[in-house]
């Protein structure tokens, strides 16, 4: 029975060998369990895995340094009381992680006068495809949604990941393609209905 | 791009099933009204269909998370972080109305330094460790043991801490409790061979269970522990006989 120590079957029989031993795993879902527990230390080490990435997806979406910092602040604040709804059946560690990122950069957002982005034309929303870096990540799940986006008109592709990566609303995203606010409205949601279908497949 | 619209299907009305859907991944995507996103909200709650079709679209979508660009924040984003939730902000508290801007300024600073040790004066320092404050839920009293139960899956179940100062396990528990038919039961296995029950598990994210001191003390480094689904009322044959819900050795804190 590799990688443990005991010989004993008793105990689960072939679970055991799922057994981990390497000294502190500190999985992202092994720290939320702790962070829930109350342990500074488990927070710390989370902040460190963590903190980059949630930094990325507030900046994208508030494109200002000190008010993404602030949206982390808020996001770690929450992280550290909420930590005990954390449903590791539910997702990753990092996708409950960057989802409670991405609410509270929107809710900034938000809660802000209308954003000053120029009006650019639509062609501008191309995707540029990943950096190097991100394409290292890229998973079959990713890979999944990306080919299903593929399969939509590019700049409707483009409209749903704005909305998702950088929190775009219905009134921005037909301000920026120029198309009247329900025409965008009826646009996204076609998409999103040709997209739950793909995913499906 | 209006020549591309016969791409997309014609503009009939939604069914109901696709109507779920989409407001599913408006809601995910936060394109909704603030009143609407209220609906959705509730509906989140409290329709089980609902819910599970939010899971399914932020899951899609977190996929895109991969996407994001990792940024270094900044070393004044960590203490803020870390005065806030773990000290500092007693002292803001305590500066009275009244006392002298100097004095509060003094306070506040006397309470930075405490909680910061050096960091303060070295801004290179080493990340620091959190101000070791009295904590929230655990004493941080070694000798202590952490436990994390992996699902199937390979992602953490049950987190627990075992804490011999107490005389307790800590535990956090990040799956779903089971069936109102059926219960989670604790045990651990040490040298002797035999699992033992260490009791049936609440129902709650973060509980605390009491152990006896001579269990307590056969609790050490390398112990196996593992989460069975039982019947309610717990295993009837006084070994686990149930699904695994979670299984993983201790080791130190």
């Amino acid at each position: 029975m590799p990688g443990t120590t005991k010989g004993d079957p008793s105990l689960a029989g072939d679970q055991r060998d799922r057994v981990r031993v390497s000294p502190r795993g500190e999985s992202l879902e092994e720290l939320i369990g702790r962070v829930a527990l109350g342990d500074r230390d488990a927070f710390r080490q989370l902040y460190e895995q963590a903190t980059p990435k949630l930094l990325g997806v507030a900046l994208r979406i508030l494109r200002d340094r000190a008010l993404a910092e602030d949206a982390v602040q808020e996001a770690l604040v929450k992280i550290w009381h909420a930590a005990a709804g954390y449903r590791s059946d539910r997702g990753s560690g990092m996708a409950w992680l960057m989802t409670i990122q991405r609410n509270k950069a929107i809710d900034m957002l938000r809660a802000r006068p209308a954003r000053h982005a120029p009006l650019e034309p639509a062609e501008s929303l191309a995707d540029p495809g990943p950096g190097p870096a991100a394409a290292a990540e890229a998973a079959d799940e990713r890979e999944r949604i990306a080919r299903c986006l593929a399969e939509l008109p590019a700049d409707r592709a483009a409209a749903v990941r704005a909305a998702y990566l950088e929190g775009w609303s219905y009134a921005e995203l037909a301000h920026r393609h120029a198309v009247p606010l329900n025409t965008m409205r009826t646009w996204l949601r076609r998409s999103l209905i040709r997209l739950r279908e793909c995913l499906m497949r | 791009m209006s020549e591309r619209d016969d791409m997309l299907p014609p503009d009939e009305p939604l069914g109901p099933d696709e109507e779920g859907e989409v407001l599913a991944a408006e809601y995910v995507l936060r394109l909704l009204d603030p009143a609407a996103e209220a609906e959705a909200r509730a509906r989140e709650a409290d329709d089980p269909a609902f819910a599970k079709r939010v899971a399914r679209w932020r899951a899609e979508f977190s996929a895109l998370d991969a996407e994001v660009v990792p940024v270094q924040p900044s070393d004044l984003l960590r203490r803020k972080v870390e005065r806030r939730l773990f000290g500092g902000s007693e002292a803001l508290a305590g500066a009275r109305p009244g006392v002298g801007l100097w004095q509060a300024v003094a306070a506040v600073f006397a309470a930075a330094t405490v909680a910061l040790g050096l960091l303060v004066f070295r801004a290179d320092a080493p990340p620091p460790v959190f101000p070791d404050r009295p904590p929230v839920a655990l004493p941080q009293t070694p000798p202590r043991l952490v436990t994390t139960l992996d699902a199937a899956d390979g992602r953490a179940a049950f987190i627990v801490v075992v804490d011999q100062a107490e005389g307790t396990l800590q535990i956090a528990r990040t799956v779903d409790p089971p069936p109102t038919d059926a219960e989670h039961q604790l045990w651990f296995l040490d040298d002797s061979g035999v699992p033992e029950s260490l009791g049936l598990l609440p129902d709650a994210p973060v509980f605390t269970i009491g152990v006896d001191p001579d269990t307590l003390e056969r609790l050490r480094e390398g112990v196996l522990m593992e989460v069975t689904r039982e019947p309610a009322g717990g295993s009837p044959t006084g070994g686990p006989t149930g699904t695994v819900i979670g299984i993983g050795s201790a080791q130190p804190l």
